[in-house]
Parts: C-alpha cells; structure tokens; sequence
C-alpha cells in the first residue's frame, strides 16, 4: 500500500510533531502530531486505514479496557503469524500443549476451565498456534509475519481522529488496528475507515454539558452501522440503546454481557414508548423501593429514584412496539455460587435499593467462575486478572471481536489474562508509601460498577472528584452515583470539586473528611488504614477512585 | 407508609432523572429527617398514578421523555391537584418547562404543558446555555413577604429553551453570571403560589439550603431548627468565587462569558 505523497509528508509530520511533543514532555504526544497530520491531508485517516483490518471500540464506558483486551488477544492470539494452523506444539510451556492446542481449533468445552488458573498467564498468552480456520486468511500469509506486538492501537485513550492518525502513522502499515473510538465520532470513523469490526459496549449518560443526549448519539450509530456492509458488529443485546444503534446494521454478532445501569435505557429509542426491563430494574425498580421507608434518616438512601441496577444477562427487555432485546449467539453466565439465576438482584424493586446495588458486581463474583456460552453450546471460562464483572463482560466482548478476526474466542479469552492493568487502572501503585489501588470512574454507571467493585471491602476509599472540560464542567451526577454504598467506612474526599463531593457525602449519610489535595488524601486514608488494619496494619491499602483528570492528576503525580 | 409522615415525591426518575436533580427530593428528606420530622421519600415512575403527597420535585430531562413526561402528568392530573391542596413543587430544566403553559418539543413545535405555572417555553435560536449561573432573587424570592428571604441562588444551567414569565408567575431571581430563562430581561426561574422553577442544576438544593427550607417550610407549616451547614457553605463560597468575576456579564453569550470554546463535540 503506497501513500500518497501529501499523505507521507502527513505521516512524518504526525510522528515528528509527537516526537517533539514527548521529548518536551508538554504532553503524551498523541494528539497534537495527529493534528498536524490531518491539517496537512484531511483524508489521512481513511488513507492509514486502507489495506489492513482495522476494529473500532465504543461506548460510554469500558472502551480503553476493551481496546486493551482485543489488542492483547489478536497480539498474542495471531502471534507468531505466518505459523501454520498446527502448531500446536509450539504453544506455551510444557505440558500444557494440548490445551492450547484445543483453543486452536475452536473447540471449546472445558479447555477455558483452567485458563484462570492463576501463575501461568503469561505463558498461555503467547501460545502461538492455530490461526484459525476462518477468516484469518491475512494473519496466516506469507511475507506478512509479524511480530508479536504489530497490533496497532491507541492504548492512551486518545479517542478522537487525532488520536487514532497518530496511532496508525506509528504503526506498520498493514498491521491490524484496534481503536478506542468516541461514541460521537464514531459513525464519521464507520464511514472513513470501514473497519472489520466494530465493538458497541453501553450507551449512558455522560459530560452532558458537552456531550451529545444518549438516544440521539443511538441513532446516528444505527445510520451509520446501516450501510456497513463490511462490517461485523459485536453489540452487547443488554442494552437497548446499543441495540438500537446496531440494529440496522447488516452483521451483528449480540452478546448479552449484562449492563449495571439501565436508567438511561428506559425510554424506548424506537417509538418512545417505555423499556419493560422483565423483573429487572429500571425504574419500576427504583419505585418499587421508595414507597414504604417508614423510618427517617434510614429509608432515604433507599429510596432515591436515580439509581437503576440490575445485571442484566438473562433479564429480558421489551417494549411494548416490540422492539426487544435480541436473541443473543454469546451470554455471559455464571455467578457467586449462590446466585445460580444468573438474574442478578433486580427483581422485587432490589434495583432502586441503592445500598444493594451493583451487588452482583463485586469483586468477590470476579473468584466466582464466569463463562461465555455461544448458541451452539460451546463454553469457555472468563478469568481475568483486572476485577470487576463489567470487565467480563468487556473480555467476552473482546473475545467475539477477536473471532471475527480469526482468532478462536477461547485463545483470545486466554491471552487476556495477561492483561492486569490497563493505563494505571486496576492496579495497585504506592502513592507516597501507602498501597492504593487505583480506579478510574467518568459517569454515573462505571461509578455505579466500582462502588460495587469496592463495596465489600472495609478498606479507606479516597474519592477524586475534578470538573474540567474532559470530565464534564458539571459534577451535578454525583447525585446519581451511590455514594450511600460507602457508609461504614474511612471516606476521604479529595479533588478540585471535593466540596460538591463533600456535600454529596453528607447527604449520603457517609461521614468523611475532605482534603483538596489527592496526595495528602490518600496520605491520610493511609493513617486511617494502618490505624484501623486488623493486625498491625501494615501492608492496609486504600482504594482511591477518581474521575478522569483526578485519576490522572494522581497516578502522573506519583 | 404513615399519614403523618412528610412525603417528598420525585417525580417520574424514569423520564427527568438526566442531570442528579433526584439529589433534591435526598437534600429535602435528609433535611427533614435530620430535624426529626418523619419523611418518606417517594420514587414515582411515569407508568403508575401520581402519588399523593407534600413536595413535589422534578428534574432535567432529554427531549423525548421530556414529552412522555408532559403527557403522562397532563393525563394524571395529580400533580395540579396536589399544588391545589397546598404542595409545594420545585421543578428544574425540562422539568420547568412542562409544569409551565407550553414547551418545545423534540421537534420544536409548541406543546401544552401541565399549567402550574404561567411560563411559556420556546427553543432558543442559538446555542444551549450551558455554564455556572450565579442569580440575585428577585425582592427576596418567594419566602421574603414570611421573613425568608433567598441569598443568591448558584447552580448549573444546561438548555436549549428560552422562557418567558407571564402575568400569574414572576421571575425568581436575576442572573449576575450565566443565562438563565433567556428571555433578554436577565430573569432566571419563575415562581406561584408554592411552585417553583428554575433552570439551576447542581443539585440546586444542595447548592442552596435556604431554598430547600424554604420549600420544607411550606410543606410543614412551622419553623425549623438551624442545621450544621457549613459544608454547604463552603461550597456555596467557592462557586459564587468561581462564578464572580463574570458579575455584570449576565447578558453576554455564555461561552463569552465563561471562556467556553462551544458546545457539543462535532
């Protein structure tokens, strides 16, 4: 694939520019170069694209991780390319050959079982073999091999074009590209790249102050998705806004991957008519709860209509004009061990309980074993180092992309287990001596996921609240986040919009303290862990959860 | 649930919960609860019968449920019925607009509201207000006649509709920062009888307590003790701060005014 002059001139200037801007250190340099690349040749984009199979990843939340996993299993899923379908025998360590091997084939069954074992990750990663049958005709070609690694991807999470014409003049030229895409610039990417695949995780409110109505960005995806005749659309069928917006779409492989937060769903993108959400939740959920807290003070965190939860595989949805949730070819199954309906808690108005929400969300569930199940019965297991039931969801995502791009479900499920943090989120860092581990929540339903993350735990949680333009200049949605989870435990607020959060925590009824600066909150949340850690309190670790900038603020500040 | 009990409903979460105006029905039951009065604090989806009760709160809404929401509350009729007994509604964002006379559909046709409250509703020829709002009430707001006057009223304003207050309704405050209804006269919010609106998110009772007792006050029809708000106050300093250095430039264009590059993202 030659570029065209103006366009090479383009490409040297994106990665010149980016270099410049590293080597100041004024930024991550990936946007700025690509800026520049698109001022020199506008068609850029379409043009890096050209001549390579490229996935894109949206949705509100999830999208940098998703990226992460699908790059990771077609990095290490295709990895030693140009390796014939049989080779199995150069898999991984000893041993475990045949295991891998079976991935190989696509057979499913019980080989995912042990892919969670703990110890071996990085090992069953690699495991090089079978390029699948189908549809991996370019992994396997000869003269293409590339190394392990070749995937191109915007890991930073620069999410906009110019972001993604800096990953792509970074790249080889044919190697295949994993996007993280914004969900409103996603159809213009739909049709100037006319990717492979296109992932769609979940659809709910976020920065709206400068952001587009939920329904209104479903639609434009629909439009979009509608004429994508190369196209296979991975879509989560759980909800209903990205059923929506991939519903026209020729190719749709639908997942039911479960959403935690289905307010913003309730009316129904089709006819505006309203979302039956089954036993679910929803609102009716959310009333169900609010009509009988007869105690003050104790009934109001029940009560509060703005929080829906619910986990949705196996929850149905329907409206009344008879759009309803498709019938899925991937589910998402398994539960703690208690909770074989796989329904999560919503029915009985358990969703409008905002002390129960997300329950089934927690991290606990994550040791619990969790399976992909296809339509024609095969299964593989879902175990993942990065917490969180979301993230299964994500992997599983991840995993029918990968398939479309000729890497068995099962070897890219296996290679996520590499994966233990993504961009500092997940992981567990020292932040001035004391062990925190750091998450990353932007909008009322990925805090909704987190808090049910941390919920169980006794540890102190610092809360980073900031307002600037990329996290929306409106922190108005703490109100819809379920603070009230937190009662019980050391809470210390920090951020430049720690008094909103302060207030937010008061009326949460979750005593606190609040300190501005993110380092000598977590500080502080340290003392609180060292005094209140049972034994010793030595090694007590803090949660810190922050929105967008004050996550960053904090894991750059270290 | 008890008779004698205080009822905060927030009305229809479904359709208005888009921008954490449920946090107003939280502060208005945590306010009561914290003083000892016995509250319930109500929940009401758009698929049941309005239920009964003291105060009514309803929020920022997309525009689609925003038209369900009208429809289903012109069709109830609760809600009128409710402010005829004597409760108190605040209504804030889309909320506002439909317990006015006429909003704007998605489409921007004119469409009957619920009539609470004689304010009349037109989508705006330019670009949505958005951006902090800093307001003076007007002669004190609605509580000044019973000795409660309002301070200045903060909050967050994110629309596209241009309001204009009627004969039977007036203005609740005037805007020193920010937008507000949009009508050219700086008004912000319109008030009558015990119905309140604005465009002020934050949530606006969590931004402003004395408004939130003010309401609470009506619905219980008797004094009420001093709290602890010193949190409150606290961030009530730090947004009039934020907001002040754009006092007098109530008329300019918002993104003037704040520095704003523009909206919504291309």
């Amino acid at each position: 694939m030659t570029l065209p002059l103006r366009s090479r001139a383009a490409v040297a200037i994106t990665r010149g520019v980016n270099a410049v801007s590293r080597r100041l250190g004024v930024g991550s340099g990936t946007v700025i170069g690509g800026r520049a690349g698109l001022a020199v040749d506008p068609d850029l984009l379409g043009r890096l694209a050209a001549g390579r199979q490229v996935a894109l990843v949206s949705g509100t939340n999830g999208k940098t991780t998703t990226t992460r996993l699908l790059a990771v299993a077609l990095e290490h899923g295709r990895g030693g390319a140009g390796v014939p379908a049989s080779g199995g025998a150069r898999v991984g360590a000893p041993g475990r050959v045949g295991q891998d091997g079976r991935g190989g084939a696509g057979v499913p069954a019980s080989g995912g079982a042990r892919v969670g074992a703990p110890g071996r990750v990085g090992q069953d990663g690699r495991g090089g073999a079978g390029v699948p049958a189908s549809g991996g005709a370019r992994v396997g070609a000869p003269g293409r091999a590339r190394q392990h690694g070749a995937v191109v991807t915007n890991a930073t999470g620069a999410n906009m074009p110019a972001g993604h014409v800096a990953a792509l003049a970074a790249g080889q030229p044919e190697a295949p590209a994993v996007l993280e895409v914004d969900e409103g610039y996603l159809p213009g990417l739909v049709r100037a790249l006319r990717p492979a695949v296109v992932v769609l995780l979940n659809l709910s409110r976020d920065q709206l102050d400068r952001t587009n109505e939920v329904r209104m960005l479903a639609g434009r995806w629909r439009q979009a998705l509608a004429g994508a005749s190369e196209t296979t659309v991975v879509a989560n069928a759980d909800d209903p806004l990205v059923a929506w917006g991939a519903g026209a779409a020729p190719r749709v492989v639908w997942i039911g991957a479960g959403l935690g937060w289905q307010l913003d769903a309730v009316g129904c993108p089709a006819c505006e008519g309203r979302i039956d959400f089954g036993g679910g939740a929803g609102a009716a959920g959310a009333a169900g709860g609010g009509g009988t807290a007869d105690e003050p003070g104790t009934g109001l965190e029940r009560c509060r209509g703005n929080v829906a939860g619910g986990e949705g595989p196996g929850d149905g949805w329907s409206c009344p004009c008879g759009f309803a949730r498709p019938s899925v070819d991937v589910q998402v199954v398994g539960r703690a061990p208690d909770d074989g309906a796989g329904r999560g808690h919503g029915a009985g108005g358990g969703a409008g309980l905002v002390g129960d929400a997300g329950a089934t969300t927690r991290e606990g569930v994550a040791g619990g074993r969790t399976e992909a199940v296809w339509a024609d019965g095969r299964r593989a297991a879902v175990a993942l180092r990065i917490p969180g039931r979301f993230n299964q969801g994500n992997a599983v995502m991840a995993a029918a992309a990968a398939e479309a791009l000729g890497v068995p479900a099962e070897r890219a499920l296996t290679a996520m287990v590499t994966v233990g943090e993504v961009g500092g989120r997940f992981t567990v860092r020292r932040i001035g001596g004391v062990p925190t581990r750091l998450l990353l929540a932007k909008n009322p339903a990925g805090w909704h996921e987190l808090l049910g993350l941390v919920c169980p735990g006794r540890s102190p949680v610092v809360v980073g609240i900031n307002a600037r333009v990329a996290d929306g200049r409106d922190p108005s949605w703490l109100w819809d986040v379920p603070f009230e989870m937190l009662q019980g435990r050391p809470v210390v607020a920090t951020g430049e919009r720690c008094l909103d959060l302060a207030v937010r925590l008061r009326y949460a009824g979750v005593p606190h303290r609040t300190v501005r600066d993110p380092k000598a909150a977590v500080a502080l949340a340290g003392r609180a862990a060292a005094a209140g850690g049972e034994g010793n309190g030595g090694a007590a670790e803090v949660e810190f959860i922050g929105n967008y900038t004050a996550f960053h603020d904090l894991l750059g500040g270290r | 649930m008890s008779d004698s009990a205080l009822t905060v409903v927030v009305v229809y979460p479904d359709l208005l919960g888009t921008y954490g105006d449920g946090g107003n029905g939280v502060v208005l039951a945590q306010r009561a609860a914290w003083r000892g009065i016995p509250v319930d604090l109500v929940a009401a989806p758009s698929d049941r019968p309005l239920p009964a009760g003291d105060l009514y709160c309803l929020g920022g809404g997309e525009d689609g449920p925003q038209v369900r929401a009208a429809g289903s509350l012109r069709e109830d009729g609760g809600l009128g019925r409710a402010v005829d007994r004597g409760a108190a509604v605040l209504a804030v964002c889309a909320g506002y607009q439909i317990v006015g006379q006429a909003y704007p559909g998605a489409d921007g046709r004119p469409r009957p509201g619920v009539g609470l409250l004689d304010v009349v509703t037109t989508k705006g020829a330019g670009r949505r207000a958005v951006g902090e709002v800093l307001a003076e009430p007007v002669d004190g707001g609605p509580g000044a006649a019973a000795g409660a006057a309002l301070p200045t009223l903060t909050g967050f304003e994110n629309h596209g509709g241009v309001t204009v207050v009627g004969p039977g309704a007036r203005p609740l405050a005037r805007v020193a920062a920010g937008v507000g209804n949009g009508s050219g006269d700086g008004a912000e919010g319109a008030w009558c009888r015990r119905v309140v609106g604005t465009y002020l998110h934050g949530p606006v009772l969590a931004r402003n307590p004395v408004l939130a007792d003010l309401l609470l006050g009506w619905a219980t029809g008797s004094p009420l003790a001093p709290l602890d708000d010193r949190e409150e106050a606290a961030l009530r300093t730090e947004r009039l701060a934020a907001a002040h250095p754009f006092r007098g430039a109530a008329r300019r264009p918002w993104r003037v005014v704040l520095g704003r590059p523009g909206g919504s993202s291309p």
